[in-house]
């Protein structure tokens, strides 16, 4: 019963940290006495972990540093309720809890680690609870270290002390980046939840949760996606939505290695394709820069290696590049990579979506220009990355793609939902007329 | 049956499917019922595999100042040292301080002779102090 009680009360913790910058950007809001609940706890939990992030460069004792957080995140609330700030979208908010609440429990009785999390992950983690720094790492220091960071941050500030418990931080940000990412879609409050546990179920493997930043990447690519959607499909492309969206290109960087290589690509698409004046495109250029410089800047500082992965990226494996090795690996790579994209479900359903609109809606394939331009830039960044790899193949990319196409398949929803939106608005035109 | 109403039962069905999918009241029993370490320890093997019940055991009953060396004959697994919680720079290095005790895990006798050889250890000095199935604590003597 201790263990409910314990799982419970980090749940609410985890949900008024998620408040932690709400009093500020509550001035943003365009209306002034009522706002989103999930769209401000959304944009708010996206400065507490950068938060977390900048401190973790730092590492301060964790305990002041919670005591900090949940302060600031009292105060918010605080003077949220005394403005007299009325919240919409509760129903969606207490759904977003419950479905937590649901994946806590399966987290909380997952002790079934992978390879990596028993190597790496959990070694790090258990680091980072002993007070120790990025730069004690001896094994894969050059692994970015946001999710063990996080992970050990909440193991050490609960009731309990158990590991599993800094686990349920994974479950909390990935079904909050689901609802917060549906919740930017113009529906009716209950589909949305309906879409969400659809979402959930479809996406959700008890052993995401075991420690790997994988299942970060995912949620961090939905909230990505949430901006997108602003930028390229509401035509939102101001600096609010900028400042966001590399706030959370600065949470992937430090997530996984292959975090540099989608600050470029999401940087790119956005420099190519999203409608602004140059000034804009400037800043969100030196944004990016930026953003690469800090983490470069730091690793360089600390004597961290600055290759992203020393087993890939090893000038060595370049000599036994031959007419047979280009043959044997690029097929190696095609097939794998045609096989798990096509069993993501995700891409399933994105896929047949494209295919609708292109019999029945061709004028929307336009619209989707950009994550062509990311679908197919990420596959090229991914053949040259295990083309040169130097580790056994087909068993590096058999056990590491269907991971790597998981990260950025969120991005892809956006075609799912303006697909649905067509064929009901059809359906509803068709009954109109029936009448 | 008004739009809600038909969102709200689809909800409810797709919630019950995964609570069903995933065993959630079964794991909130396991959870009222059994503590973290057991639940560590059930998943993960008493004596087989990396041995985390053995391990667990062993550093409840002996209280070992600093990790000892532990040898895993199972190459299946990665090494055990996770299961200890501890972070140890050296350990992580592979340089050891404590050879008091040495843990050997899956450890069979007859392939002992080449097994010790190919880890470089010498059993000579040590008496077996804790036995379960393949799992052995070695002590100095």
């Amino acid at each position: 019963m201790i263990e409910i009680l314990n799982i419970i009360f980090t749940l609410l913790i985890f949900s008024i940290l998620s408040f932690f910058s709400s009093f500020f950007l509550t001035n943003y809001s365009s209306n002034r006495k009522q706002v989103d609940i999930l769209d401000l706890s959304g944009s708010s939990f996206i400065i507490f972990l950068n938060i977390i992030l900048i401190f973790s460069l730092i590492n301060p004792d964790k305990q002041l540093l919670f005591y900090f957080c949940i302060s600031i995140s009292f105060l918010s609330i605080f003077i949220l309720f005394k403005n007299g700030f009325k919240l919409n979208n509760k129903i969606i908010y207490f759904f977003l809890l419950f479905f937590v609440l649901l994946v806590s429990i399966d987290i909380s009785n997952n002790f079934g680690y992978t390879w990596d999390t028993k190597k790496y992950y959990l070694h790090k983690a258990t680091a980072f609870y002993q007070n120790y720094f990025i730069n004690d790492f001896v094994v894969k220091t050059e692994y970015p270290h946001l999710g063990s960071y996080i992970w050990s941050f909440f193991w050490k500030n609960n009731l309990m002390n158990s590991e599993y418990v800094g686990r349920l931080i994974y479950g909390f940000i990935y079904v909050f980046s689901i609802f917060y990412f549906i919740n930017s879609f113009n529906s009716e409050k209950y589909l949305k939840i309906l879409i969400s546990t659809f979402l959930i179920l479809i996406t959700y493997k008890t052993i995401l949760f075991d420690g790997r930043p994988d299942i970060l990447m995912f949620s961090f690519f939905l909230f990505i996606a949430k901006y997108l959607n602003e930028i390229f499909h509401k035509n939102k492309f101001n600096l609010l939505n900028i400042f966001f969206i590399i706030l959370v290109l600065n949470l992937i960087i430090w997530t996984k290695s292959e975090g540099i290589a989608y600050v470029i690509l999401v940087g790119l698409t956005l420099l190519i394709f999203a409608k602004g004046d140059l000034n804009k495109k400037l800043i969100l250029l030196s944004l990016i820069i930026g953003v690469i410089f800090v983490k470069y800047f730091t690793y360089h500082y600390y004597g961290i290696s600055l290759n992203p992965h020393h087993d890939t990226f090893n000038i060595e494996g370049m000599n036994e590049i031959n007419l047979n090795f280009i043959f044997t690996r690029s097929l190696d790579i095609i097939s794998w990579y045609l096989i798990y994209l096509f069993t993501n479900p995700i891409i399933i359903l994105s896929f047949l979506s494209l295919l609708t609109i292109f019999i029945k809606y061709k004028k929307l394939l336009i619209k989707f220009n950009y994550l062509y331009f990311f679908l197919i830039a990420k596959f090229c960044i991914l053949f040259v990355t295990f083309f040169v790899t130097t580790y056994p193949m087909p068993f590096q990319v058999k056990y590491s793609l269907d991971r790597i196409i998981f990260h950025s398949s969120g991005l892809f929803l956006v075609i799912i939902y303006y697909c649905f939106k067509y064929l009901l608005n059809d359906k509803k035109k068709l009954s109109i007329n029936l009448d | 049956m008004n739009y809600k109403k038909i969102n709200l039962l689809l909800i409810l069905l797709l919630t019950i499917l995964f609570i069903e999918n995933f065993q959630i009241p079964k794991k909130i029993f396991i959870l009222l019922t059994k503590d973290p370490e057991k639940r560590l320890v059930d998943q993960n093997g008493y004596c087989g595999g990396e041995s985390v019940g053995f391990i667990k055991y062993l550093y409840e009953k002996y209280n070992f100042k600093s990790i000892p060396v532990i040898i895993n004959f199972d190459n299946k697994v990665p090494d055990s040292y996770w299961s200890i919680f501890k972070f140890d720079k050296k350990v992580r290095k592979n340089i050891f301080e404590n050879y008091d005790y040495i843990i050997l895990l899956n450890f069979n006798y007859k392939e002992m002779k080449q097994g010790m050889k190919d880890k470089n250890f010498n059993l000579k000095n040590y008496k077996i102090i804790e036995n379960y199935k393949n799992c052995f604590l070695y002590k100095l003597a």
